[in-house]
Protein backbone atom coordinates (compact mmCIF):
# COMPACT_ATOMS: atom_id res chain seq x y z
CA UNK A 1 0.00 0.00 0.00
CA UNK A 2 2.53 2.52 1.14
CA UNK A 3 4.29 1.42 -2.67
CA UNK A 4 1.30 2.09 -4.78
CA UNK A 5 0.43 5.57 -2.27
CA UNK A 6 4.25 6.38 -3.66
CA UNK A 7 3.57 5.47 -6.80
CA UNK A 8 0.35 7.90 -7.04
CA UNK A 9 1.90 10.57 -5.04
CA UNK A 10 4.92 10.42 -7.58
CA UNK A 11 3.10 10.54 -10.44
CA UNK A 12 0.95 13.05 -9.15
CA UNK A 13 3.54 15.57 -8.03
CA UNK A 14 4.70 15.02 -11.44
CA UNK A 15 1.55 16.35 -13.26
CA UNK A 16 0.15 18.39 -10.43
CA UNK A 17 3.28 20.37 -10.20
CA UNK A 18 4.07 20.60 -14.10
CA UNK A 19 6.81 19.59 -13.61
CA UNK A 20 9.30 18.42 -16.86
CA UNK A 21 9.16 14.97 -16.92
CA UNK A 22 11.58 14.77 -19.72
CA UNK A 23 14.23 16.14 -18.03
CA UNK A 24 13.69 14.85 -14.53
CA UNK A 25 12.46 11.11 -15.36
CA UNK A 26 13.21 9.81 -11.63
CA UNK A 27 13.83 12.90 -9.44
CA UNK A 28 10.25 14.44 -9.76
CA UNK A 29 9.73 13.73 -6.11
CA UNK A 30 13.06 14.53 -4.74
CA UNK A 31 13.94 17.98 -6.18
CA UNK A 32 12.66 20.59 -3.60
CA UNK A 33 9.92 19.41 -1.68
CA UNK A 34 8.71 17.07 0.52
CA UNK A 35 5.94 14.54 1.52
CA UNK A 36 4.64 13.08 4.91
CA UNK A 37 1.89 10.87 5.65
CA UNK A 38 0.84 8.59 9.02
CA UNK A 39 -2.58 7.45 10.10
CA UNK A 40 -4.39 6.98 7.12
CA UNK A 41 -3.33 10.78 5.16
CA UNK A 42 -0.46 11.86 3.68
CA UNK A 43 0.48 15.23 2.16
CA UNK A 44 2.95 16.69 -0.15
CA UNK A 45 4.35 19.71 -1.10
CA UNK A 46 7.00 21.12 -3.68
CA UNK A 47 7.77 24.52 -5.10
CA UNK A 48 5.08 24.83 -7.09
CA UNK A 49 2.42 22.82 -6.08
CA UNK A 50 0.88 20.69 -3.30
CA UNK A 51 -0.88 17.30 -2.65
CA UNK A 52 -2.71 15.31 0.25
CA UNK A 53 -4.86 12.68 0.44
CA UNK A 54 -6.27 10.20 2.89
CA UNK A 55 -9.47 7.80 3.58
CA UNK A 56 -9.75 6.98 -0.18
CA UNK A 57 -9.42 10.57 -1.68
CA UNK A 58 -6.50 12.84 -2.71
CA UNK A 59 -6.42 16.44 -4.14
CA UNK A 60 -3.47 18.13 -5.60
CA UNK A 61 -3.42 21.67 -7.05
CA UNK A 62 -0.46 23.15 -9.17
CA UNK A 63 1.12 26.87 -8.51
CA UNK A 64 -0.50 27.81 -12.17
CA UNK A 65 -3.75 26.86 -10.83
CA UNK A 66 -4.08 23.34 -12.43
CA UNK A 67 -5.62 21.04 -9.79
CA UNK A 68 -6.57 17.13 -9.49
CA UNK A 69 -8.64 15.28 -6.69
CA UNK A 70 -9.77 11.96 -6.76
CA UNK A 71 -11.59 9.31 -4.76
CA UNK A 72 -13.82 6.39 -4.71
CA UNK A 73 -12.60 4.72 -7.51
CA UNK A 74 -12.76 7.90 -9.66
CA UNK A 75 -10.79 11.24 -10.74
CA UNK A 76 -10.98 14.29 -12.61
CA UNK A 77 -8.32 17.44 -13.04
CA UNK A 78 -8.49 20.55 -14.58
CA UNK A 79 -5.06 22.51 -15.89
CA UNK A 80 -4.86 26.11 -15.71
CA UNK A 81 -5.73 26.45 -19.55
CA UNK A 82 -8.53 24.89 -18.99
CA UNK A 83 -7.78 21.38 -20.11
CA UNK A 84 -9.74 18.66 -18.36
CA UNK A 85 -9.94 14.89 -17.60
CA UNK A 86 -11.60 12.34 -15.73
CA UNK A 87 -11.74 8.69 -15.29
CA UNK A 88 -12.66 6.00 -13.07
CA UNK A 89 -13.75 2.54 -13.26
CA UNK A 90 -11.36 1.44 -15.92
CA UNK A 91 -11.73 4.17 -18.63
CA UNK A 92 -10.96 7.92 -18.45
CA UNK A 93 -11.29 10.33 -20.66
CA UNK A 94 -9.98 13.98 -21.68
CA UNK A 95 -9.75 17.47 -23.92
CA UNK A 96 -7.63 19.66 -24.33
CA UNK A 97 -8.03 23.40 -24.46
CA UNK A 98 -6.98 23.65 -27.80
CA UNK A 99 -9.75 20.84 -29.11
CA UNK A 100 -7.82 17.65 -29.18
CA UNK A 101 -9.51 15.04 -26.97
CA UNK A 102 -8.65 11.13 -25.77
CA UNK A 103 -10.47 8.66 -24.32
CA UNK A 104 -9.51 4.54 -23.20
CA UNK A 105 -10.69 2.11 -20.52
CA UNK A 106 -10.32 -1.81 -21.34
CA UNK A 107 -7.05 -1.85 -22.01
CA UNK A 108 -7.32 0.48 -25.21
CA UNK A 109 -7.03 3.85 -25.98
CA UNK A 110 -8.09 6.48 -29.14
CA UNK A 111 -7.16 10.30 -29.28
CA UNK A 112 -7.84 13.07 -31.55
CA UNK A 113 -5.84 15.92 -32.39
CA UNK A 114 -6.50 19.53 -32.20
CA UNK A 115 -5.90 19.00 -35.83
CA UNK A 116 -8.23 15.93 -36.72
CA UNK A 117 -5.40 13.43 -36.21
CA UNK A 118 -6.76 10.12 -35.18
CA UNK A 119 -4.77 7.54 -32.81
CA UNK A 120 -5.43 4.50 -30.99
CA UNK A 121 -3.74 1.97 -29.80
CA UNK A 122 -4.35 -0.57 -27.39
CA UNK A 123 -3.27 -4.62 -25.77
CA UNK A 124 -5.23 -6.30 -27.93
CA UNK A 125 -2.42 -7.43 -29.88
CA UNK A 126 -2.88 -11.01 -31.45
CA UNK A 127 -1.12 -12.41 -34.40
CA UNK A 128 -2.81 -12.48 -37.69
CA UNK A 129 -2.25 -11.91 -41.21
CA UNK A 130 -0.51 -14.23 -43.55
CA UNK A 131 2.13 -16.13 -43.71
CA UNK A 132 4.55 -13.69 -45.49
CA UNK A 133 3.80 -10.37 -45.70
CA UNK A 134 1.15 -10.82 -42.52
CA UNK A 135 1.46 -8.67 -39.18
CA UNK A 136 3.22 -11.48 -36.89
CA UNK A 137 3.50 -9.94 -33.91
CA UNK A 138 3.72 -11.03 -30.99
CA UNK A 139 6.43 -14.23 -31.75
CA UNK A 140 5.66 -15.92 -28.74
CA UNK A 141 3.41 -16.09 -25.59
CA UNK A 142 2.99 -13.37 -23.70
CA UNK A 143 4.12 -15.09 -19.89
CA UNK A 144 6.47 -12.63 -19.28
CA UNK A 145 3.48 -10.28 -17.52
CA UNK A 146 1.54 -13.27 -15.50
CA UNK A 147 2.57 -10.60 -12.57
CA UNK A 148 2.72 -7.27 -14.03
CA UNK A 149 -0.83 -6.00 -14.95
CA UNK A 150 0.05 -3.00 -17.18
CA UNK A 151 2.11 -4.96 -19.59
CA UNK A 152 -0.77 -5.48 -21.11
CA UNK A 153 -0.06 -8.21 -24.16
CA UNK A 154 -2.23 -11.10 -24.54
CA UNK A 155 -2.97 -11.89 -21.10
CA UNK A 156 -4.33 -8.55 -20.31
CA UNK A 157 -6.33 -8.90 -23.64
CA UNK A 158 -8.05 -11.94 -22.02
CA UNK A 159 -8.65 -10.12 -18.87
CA UNK A 160 -10.07 -6.78 -19.85
CA UNK A 161 -13.01 -8.89 -21.58
CA UNK A 162 -14.04 -9.27 -18.05
CA UNK A 163 -13.25 -9.36 -13.91
CA UNK A 164 -11.25 -12.15 -14.81
CA UNK A 165 -8.10 -10.61 -14.50
CA UNK A 166 -8.06 -10.88 -10.48
CA UNK A 167 -9.51 -14.66 -10.30
CA UNK A 168 -6.26 -15.92 -12.77
CA UNK A 169 -4.00 -12.95 -12.32
CA UNK A 170 -4.43 -13.32 -8.54
CA UNK A 171 -3.80 -16.82 -7.67
CA UNK A 172 -0.59 -17.09 -9.84
CA UNK A 173 1.22 -13.95 -8.85
CA UNK A 174 0.02 -14.75 -5.34
CA UNK A 175 2.82 -18.03 -5.51
CA UNK A 176 5.02 -15.62 -7.33
CA UNK A 177 7.46 -14.67 -5.11
CA UNK A 178 8.96 -12.08 -7.17
CA UNK A 179 5.47 -10.20 -7.94
CA UNK A 180 5.79 -6.95 -7.35
CA UNK A 181 3.50 -4.92 -4.57
CA UNK A 182 1.00 -3.56 -7.60
CA UNK A 183 0.00 -7.31 -8.68
CA UNK A 184 0.27 -8.68 -5.59
CA UNK A 185 -2.02 -6.26 -4.12
CA UNK A 186 -4.52 -6.74 -7.17
CA UNK A 187 -4.83 -10.09 -6.17
CA UNK A 188 -5.79 -9.90 -3.44
CA UNK A 189 -9.21 -9.66 -4.24
CA UNK A 190 -9.30 -12.24 -6.29
CA UNK A 191 -12.06 -13.86 -7.60
CA UNK A 192 -12.06 -17.45 -7.85
CA UNK A 193 -15.20 -17.82 -9.62
CA UNK A 194 -14.74 -15.64 -12.58
CA UNK A 195 -13.14 -16.96 -15.41
CA UNK A 196 -14.73 -16.68 -18.91
CA UNK A 197 -14.96 -19.21 -21.06
CA UNK A 198 -12.55 -19.11 -24.40
CA UNK A 199 -10.35 -16.77 -22.01
CA UNK A 200 -6.39 -17.09 -22.54
CA UNK A 201 -3.82 -17.38 -19.72
CA UNK A 202 -0.40 -18.19 -19.95
CA UNK A 203 -0.27 -18.98 -16.48
CA UNK A 204 -2.21 -22.01 -14.31
CA UNK A 205 -3.76 -21.25 -10.89
CA UNK A 206 -1.88 -23.05 -8.01
CA UNK A 207 -3.39 -25.81 -7.45
CA UNK A 208 -4.70 -26.97 -10.48
CA UNK A 209 -4.68 -30.42 -10.98
CA UNK A 210 -4.32 -32.49 -14.07
CA UNK A 211 -7.24 -34.42 -15.60
CA UNK A 212 -7.40 -36.86 -18.77
CA UNK A 213 -10.66 -36.84 -20.55
CA UNK A 214 -11.30 -38.56 -23.34
CA UNK A 215 -7.32 -38.87 -24.12
CA UNK A 216 -7.24 -35.09 -23.50
CA UNK A 217 -5.38 -33.21 -21.21
CA UNK A 218 -6.76 -30.84 -19.15
CA UNK A 219 -6.38 -29.06 -15.91
CA UNK A 220 -9.29 -27.91 -13.43
CA UNK A 221 -9.16 -25.76 -10.45
CA UNK A 222 -12.22 -24.73 -8.90
CA UNK A 223 -14.53 -26.31 -11.38
CA UNK A 224 -12.89 -24.36 -14.04
CA UNK A 225 -11.31 -26.32 -16.70
CA UNK A 226 -8.53 -25.08 -18.40
CA UNK A 227 -7.74 -26.70 -22.31
CA UNK A 228 -3.77 -26.16 -22.59
CA UNK A 229 -2.35 -25.64 -25.73
CA UNK A 230 1.03 -24.78 -27.86
CA UNK A 231 1.13 -22.10 -30.00
CA UNK A 232 2.83 -19.00 -30.93
CA UNK A 233 5.67 -20.12 -29.54
CA UNK A 234 4.45 -21.11 -26.15
CA UNK A 235 2.09 -22.96 -23.86
CA UNK A 236 -1.05 -21.35 -22.97
CA UNK A 237 -4.36 -22.28 -21.59
CA UNK A 238 -7.58 -21.69 -22.71
CA UNK A 239 -10.73 -21.73 -20.28
CA UNK A 240 -12.93 -24.37 -21.62
CA UNK A 241 -16.94 -26.06 -20.53
CA UNK A 242 -16.57 -28.64 -18.46
CA UNK A 243 -15.59 -31.45 -20.88
CA UNK B 1 -7.19 -5.34 0.86
CA UNK B 2 -10.56 -5.45 -0.79
CA UNK B 3 -10.62 -6.08 -4.84
CA UNK B 4 -12.92 -2.99 -5.13
CA UNK B 5 -10.08 -0.71 -3.40
CA UNK B 6 -7.81 -2.03 -5.36
CA UNK B 7 -8.62 -1.78 -9.00
CA UNK B 8 -9.85 1.80 -7.70
CA UNK B 9 -5.86 2.03 -6.49
CA UNK B 10 -4.94 0.43 -10.25
CA UNK B 11 -7.41 3.02 -11.85
CA UNK B 12 -5.91 5.75 -10.01
CA UNK B 13 -2.71 5.39 -10.69
CA UNK B 14 -2.91 4.56 -14.21
CA UNK B 15 -5.41 7.23 -13.94
CA UNK B 16 -2.84 9.70 -12.68
CA UNK B 17 -0.67 8.98 -15.11
CA UNK B 18 -2.22 9.38 -17.93
CA UNK B 19 -3.50 12.88 -16.19
CA UNK B 20 0.13 13.96 -16.93
CA UNK B 21 -0.83 13.33 -20.30
CA UNK B 22 -4.14 15.31 -19.97
CA UNK B 23 -2.99 18.75 -18.17
CA UNK B 24 -0.02 18.75 -19.89
CA UNK B 25 -1.95 20.36 -22.78
CA UNK B 26 -2.89 16.90 -23.98
CA UNK B 27 -0.08 16.94 -26.30
CA UNK B 28 -2.05 13.32 -27.70
CA UNK B 29 0.54 12.99 -31.03
CA UNK B 30 2.91 13.04 -28.44
CA UNK B 31 1.41 9.29 -27.56
CA UNK B 32 1.66 8.72 -31.19
CA UNK B 33 5.39 9.60 -31.14
CA UNK B 34 6.20 7.94 -28.07
CA UNK B 35 5.09 4.15 -29.66
CA UNK B 36 6.37 5.20 -32.87
CA UNK B 37 10.00 7.06 -32.14
CA UNK B 38 12.21 7.08 -35.30
CA UNK B 39 9.53 6.16 -37.21
CA UNK B 40 7.81 8.33 -39.94
CA UNK B 41 4.12 8.44 -39.85
CA UNK B 42 2.32 8.67 -43.68
CA UNK B 43 -1.30 7.56 -43.86
CA UNK B 44 -1.98 4.37 -42.47
CA UNK B 45 -4.30 3.11 -44.75
CA UNK B 46 -1.76 3.67 -47.50
CA UNK B 47 0.34 1.02 -48.58
CA UNK B 48 4.59 1.51 -47.32
CA UNK B 49 5.70 2.42 -50.82
CA UNK B 50 3.25 5.06 -51.35
CA UNK B 51 5.50 7.37 -48.85
CA UNK B 52 7.79 7.73 -51.38
CA UNK B 53 7.45 10.54 -54.05
CA UNK B 54 8.49 8.83 -57.06
CA UNK B 55 5.63 6.42 -58.59
CA UNK B 56 7.65 4.13 -60.70
CA UNK B 57 8.16 0.73 -58.62
CA UNK B 58 11.33 0.14 -61.13
CA UNK B 59 13.34 2.99 -60.48
CA UNK B 60 12.33 2.57 -56.27
CA UNK B 61 14.41 -0.27 -56.72
CA UNK B 62 17.65 -0.25 -56.27
CA UNK B 63 19.92 -2.08 -58.10
CA UNK B 64 23.04 -2.30 -55.67
CA UNK B 65 20.08 -2.60 -52.85
CA UNK B 66 18.68 -5.72 -54.40
CA UNK B 67 22.32 -7.50 -55.38
CA UNK B 68 23.23 -7.05 -51.64
CA UNK B 69 20.09 -8.46 -50.75
CA UNK B 70 20.35 -11.33 -53.56
CA UNK B 71 24.11 -12.33 -52.58
CA UNK B 72 23.13 -13.12 -48.65
CA UNK B 73 19.99 -15.17 -49.71
CA UNK B 74 22.71 -17.26 -51.92
CA UNK B 75 24.70 -17.50 -49.55
CA UNK B 76 22.54 -18.59 -46.83
CA UNK B 77 20.68 -20.78 -49.45
CA UNK B 78 23.66 -22.18 -50.56
CA UNK B 79 24.64 -23.36 -47.11
CA UNK B 80 23.46 -27.24 -46.36
CA UNK B 81 23.46 -26.39 -43.09
CA UNK B 82 23.08 -23.13 -40.93
CA UNK B 83 23.94 -23.18 -37.32
CA UNK B 84 23.02 -19.49 -35.71
CA UNK B 85 22.16 -17.32 -32.82
CA UNK B 86 19.05 -15.38 -32.94
CA UNK B 87 18.53 -12.47 -30.66
CA UNK B 88 14.97 -11.71 -31.47
CA UNK B 89 13.24 -8.26 -30.00
CA UNK B 90 9.85 -7.36 -30.42
CA UNK B 91 7.21 -4.96 -28.85
CA UNK B 92 3.86 -5.22 -27.06
CA UNK B 93 1.71 -1.91 -25.82
CA UNK B 94 1.59 -1.79 -22.41
CA UNK B 95 -1.86 -0.69 -20.90
CA UNK B 96 -0.31 2.65 -20.77
CA UNK B 97 -0.35 2.11 -24.57
CA UNK B 98 3.59 3.00 -25.34
CA UNK B 99 5.10 -0.15 -25.84
CA UNK B 100 7.63 -2.38 -23.79
CA UNK B 101 9.90 -4.51 -25.41
CA UNK B 102 10.64 -8.27 -25.48
CA UNK B 103 13.82 -10.21 -25.72
CA UNK B 104 14.25 -13.89 -26.92
CA UNK B 105 17.74 -15.82 -27.56
CA UNK B 106 17.32 -18.86 -29.86
CA UNK B 107 20.06 -21.10 -31.00
CA UNK B 108 19.18 -22.48 -34.53
CA UNK B 109 20.48 -25.28 -36.11
CA UNK B 110 19.44 -26.06 -39.67
CA UNK B 111 19.95 -29.24 -42.32
CA UNK B 112 18.97 -28.74 -45.61
CA UNK B 113 16.21 -29.39 -46.56
CA UNK B 114 14.35 -31.04 -44.38
CA UNK B 115 15.63 -30.15 -40.27
CA UNK B 116 15.30 -27.80 -38.02
CA UNK B 117 15.96 -27.08 -34.41
CA UNK B 118 15.33 -24.22 -32.10
CA UNK B 119 15.98 -23.68 -28.95
CA UNK B 120 14.58 -20.61 -27.32
CA UNK B 121 15.10 -19.10 -23.83
CA UNK B 122 15.12 -15.66 -23.11
CA UNK B 123 12.43 -13.93 -21.50
CA UNK B 124 9.55 -15.54 -20.92
CA UNK B 125 8.72 -19.60 -20.76
CA UNK B 126 11.85 -21.31 -22.69
CA UNK B 127 10.66 -23.68 -25.49
CA UNK B 128 12.12 -26.58 -27.80
CA UNK B 129 10.98 -26.44 -31.27
CA UNK B 130 12.08 -29.39 -32.87
CA UNK B 131 11.33 -30.77 -37.17
CA UNK B 132 12.85 -33.70 -38.42
CA UNK B 133 11.41 -33.92 -42.03
CA UNK B 134 8.51 -36.21 -40.66
CA UNK B 135 7.20 -34.35 -37.33
CA UNK B 136 7.18 -31.15 -35.58
CA UNK B 137 7.63 -31.58 -32.09
CA UNK B 138 7.15 -27.96 -29.74
CA UNK B 139 8.59 -28.83 -26.04
CA UNK B 140 8.09 -26.58 -22.99
CA UNK B 141 10.62 -28.03 -20.79
CA UNK B 142 9.58 -25.90 -17.55
CA UNK B 143 6.09 -27.07 -18.12
CA UNK B 144 7.06 -30.56 -19.42
CA UNK B 145 4.48 -30.37 -21.91
CA UNK B 146 4.85 -31.24 -25.46
CA UNK B 147 3.27 -31.09 -28.92
CA UNK B 148 3.92 -33.49 -31.78
CA UNK B 149 1.91 -33.64 -35.37
CA UNK B 150 3.13 -34.62 -38.61
CA UNK B 151 5.14 -32.21 -40.61
CA UNK B 152 5.58 -31.56 -44.38
CA UNK B 153 8.89 -33.04 -46.02
CA UNK B 154 10.41 -29.39 -46.00
CA UNK B 155 11.82 -26.92 -43.85
CA UNK B 156 9.69 -24.18 -45.88
CA UNK B 157 6.50 -26.29 -45.44
CA UNK B 158 6.94 -27.01 -42.12
CA UNK B 159 7.36 -23.62 -41.09
CA UNK B 160 4.48 -22.88 -43.23
CA UNK B 161 1.97 -25.58 -41.65
CA UNK B 162 3.42 -24.43 -37.93
CA UNK B 163 2.13 -21.01 -38.77
CA UNK B 164 -1.07 -22.05 -39.71
CA UNK B 165 -1.77 -24.69 -37.16
CA UNK B 166 -0.25 -22.78 -34.16
CA UNK B 167 0.82 -19.35 -35.29
CA UNK B 168 4.43 -20.41 -34.42
CA UNK B 169 6.28 -17.85 -36.18
CA UNK B 170 10.13 -17.15 -36.17
CA UNK B 171 11.45 -14.31 -36.73
CA UNK B 172 14.39 -15.20 -38.09
CA UNK B 173 11.92 -17.28 -40.72
CA UNK B 174 12.91 -14.72 -43.49
CA UNK B 175 16.36 -16.21 -43.74
CA UNK B 176 16.16 -19.75 -42.91
CA UNK B 177 13.70 -20.60 -45.87
CA UNK B 178 15.11 -22.02 -49.37
CA UNK B 179 15.14 -19.10 -51.39
CA UNK B 180 14.80 -15.94 -48.96
CA UNK B 181 15.16 -13.84 -52.06
CA UNK B 182 12.69 -15.46 -54.39
CA UNK B 183 10.35 -15.82 -51.84
CA UNK B 184 9.52 -11.74 -51.50
CA UNK B 185 11.05 -10.91 -55.02
CA UNK B 186 7.37 -10.53 -56.48
CA UNK B 187 6.30 -8.45 -53.93
CA UNK B 188 9.01 -6.02 -53.59
CA UNK B 189 7.98 -2.39 -54.31
CA UNK B 190 11.17 -0.60 -52.50
CA UNK B 191 14.95 -1.65 -52.04
CA UNK B 192 17.67 0.86 -51.26
CA UNK B 193 21.05 1.19 -50.24
CA UNK B 194 21.35 2.96 -46.55
CA UNK B 195 24.98 3.13 -46.44
CA UNK B 196 28.06 1.43 -43.90
CA UNK B 197 27.38 0.51 -40.36
CA UNK B 198 29.99 -0.77 -37.90
CA UNK B 199 27.36 -1.46 -35.17
CA UNK B 200 26.01 -4.66 -35.94
CA UNK B 201 27.87 -8.05 -34.43
CA UNK B 202 31.23 -6.21 -34.11
CA UNK B 203 31.97 -6.52 -38.31
CA UNK B 204 31.08 -4.01 -41.21
CA UNK B 205 27.78 -4.38 -42.80
CA UNK B 206 26.09 -2.67 -45.57
CA UNK B 207 22.69 -1.27 -44.40
CA UNK B 208 19.58 -1.92 -46.73
CA UNK B 209 16.29 -1.40 -46.58
CA UNK B 210 13.51 -3.07 -48.72
CA UNK B 211 9.27 -3.53 -48.50
CA UNK B 212 6.19 -4.86 -50.11
CA UNK B 213 2.88 -3.40 -49.57
CA UNK B 214 2.92 -4.88 -46.41
CA UNK B 215 6.58 -5.13 -44.40
CA UNK B 216 9.13 -2.72 -43.85
CA UNK B 217 12.40 -4.03 -43.29
CA UNK B 218 16.22 -2.58 -42.67
CA UNK B 219 18.67 -5.11 -43.27
CA UNK B 220 22.25 -4.94 -42.26
CA UNK B 221 24.40 -7.59 -44.38
CA UNK B 222 28.04 -8.52 -43.78
CA UNK B 223 30.70 -8.70 -46.21
CA UNK B 224 30.63 -12.26 -45.77
CA UNK B 225 27.49 -11.85 -47.24
CA UNK B 226 25.78 -13.25 -43.73
CA UNK B 227 22.95 -11.23 -42.25
CA UNK B 228 23.86 -9.62 -39.17
CA UNK B 229 20.78 -7.99 -38.12
CA UNK B 230 17.14 -7.46 -39.43
CA UNK B 231 14.82 -4.68 -38.03
CA UNK B 232 11.32 -4.67 -39.53
CA UNK B 233 7.89 -2.55 -39.03
CA UNK B 234 4.30 -3.72 -40.23
CA UNK B 235 2.26 -1.76 -42.47
CA UNK B 236 -0.76 -3.48 -40.84
CA UNK B 237 0.25 -2.83 -37.38
CA UNK B 238 -1.47 0.26 -35.89
CA UNK B 239 0.90 1.32 -34.06
CA UNK B 240 3.92 0.24 -36.03
CA UNK B 241 6.02 -1.49 -32.88
CA UNK B 242 9.18 -2.66 -34.64
CA UNK B 243 10.42 -5.88 -34.49
CA UNK B 244 14.37 -6.83 -34.53
CA UNK B 245 16.19 -9.70 -35.21
CA UNK B 246 20.57 -9.84 -34.84
CA UNK B 247 22.43 -12.53 -35.90
CA UNK B 248 25.53 -13.93 -34.56
CA UNK B 249 27.90 -16.83 -34.10
CA UNK B 250 27.17 -18.26 -37.93
CA UNK B 251 28.20 -21.84 -38.47
CA UNK B 252 27.87 -22.55 -42.20
CA UNK B 253 28.64 -26.45 -43.82
CA UNK B 254 29.45 -27.45 -40.26
CA UNK B 255 29.19 -31.33 -39.70
CA UNK B 256 25.99 -31.61 -37.27
CA UNK B 257 24.86 -34.64 -35.19
CA UNK B 258 22.48 -36.83 -36.26
CA UNK B 259 20.52 -37.07 -33.47
CA UNK B 260 20.17 -32.92 -33.03
CA UNK B 261 16.83 -32.72 -34.43
CA UNK B 262 14.85 -34.52 -31.98
CA UNK B 263 14.83 -35.06 -28.14
CA UNK B 264 14.27 -38.00 -26.18
CA UNK B 265 13.32 -35.65 -23.06
CA UNK B 266 10.09 -35.31 -24.68
CA UNK B 267 8.95 -39.05 -23.79
CA UNK B 268 8.15 -38.25 -19.95
CA UNK B 269 6.47 -35.28 -21.23
CA UNK B 270 2.63 -34.53 -20.93
CA UNK B 271 1.19 -34.32 -24.62
CA UNK B 272 -1.02 -31.37 -25.50
CA UNK B 273 -2.43 -30.10 -29.20
CA UNK B 274 -0.68 -27.79 -31.50
CA UNK B 275 -3.05 -24.79 -31.56
CA UNK B 276 -4.21 -21.14 -32.43
CA UNK B 277 -4.58 -18.74 -29.81
CA UNK B 278 -7.18 -16.73 -31.08
CA UNK B 279 -9.58 -14.34 -29.39
CA UNK B 280 -12.09 -15.60 -27.92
Amino acid sequence: MIKLMTMGTVSLLITALYANSAAAYFHASGWRGSVSGGNGSWSASGLRGTASGGDGSWSASGYRGGSASGGDGSWSGTGFRGSTASGGDGSWSANGYRGGSASGGGGSWQATTSYGTHVYGGVDHYYGGAYYGGYHPPTVVNSYGAGCYNCGGWYAGAAVAGAVVGAATGVAVANNENANAYSAGYAAGARADAYAIGAIYTTLPAGAAIQTVGGATYYVYNGTWFSPGYGANGVFYRVVPTP
Amino acid sequence: MKQSAISKTNALIIGVFLLQIGLLSLRIPGISNAANAQTPQPSREAPLSDALPNGSPQLNLEQNAIDRFKAMSNRLASAQTLAFTAISSYESPSRLGVPLVYTTVSEVTLQRPDKLRVITSGQGAASEFYYDGKTMTAYAPDKNLVAVAEAPATIDAALASAYSAAAIYFPFTDMITADPYGDIASSLKVAFYIGQSQAADGTTTDMIAIANDKVFAQIWIGADDLPRMMRVVYADDPLWLRHQVEFTNWQLNSAIAPDTFSTDRTNSATRIPFTRPDPP
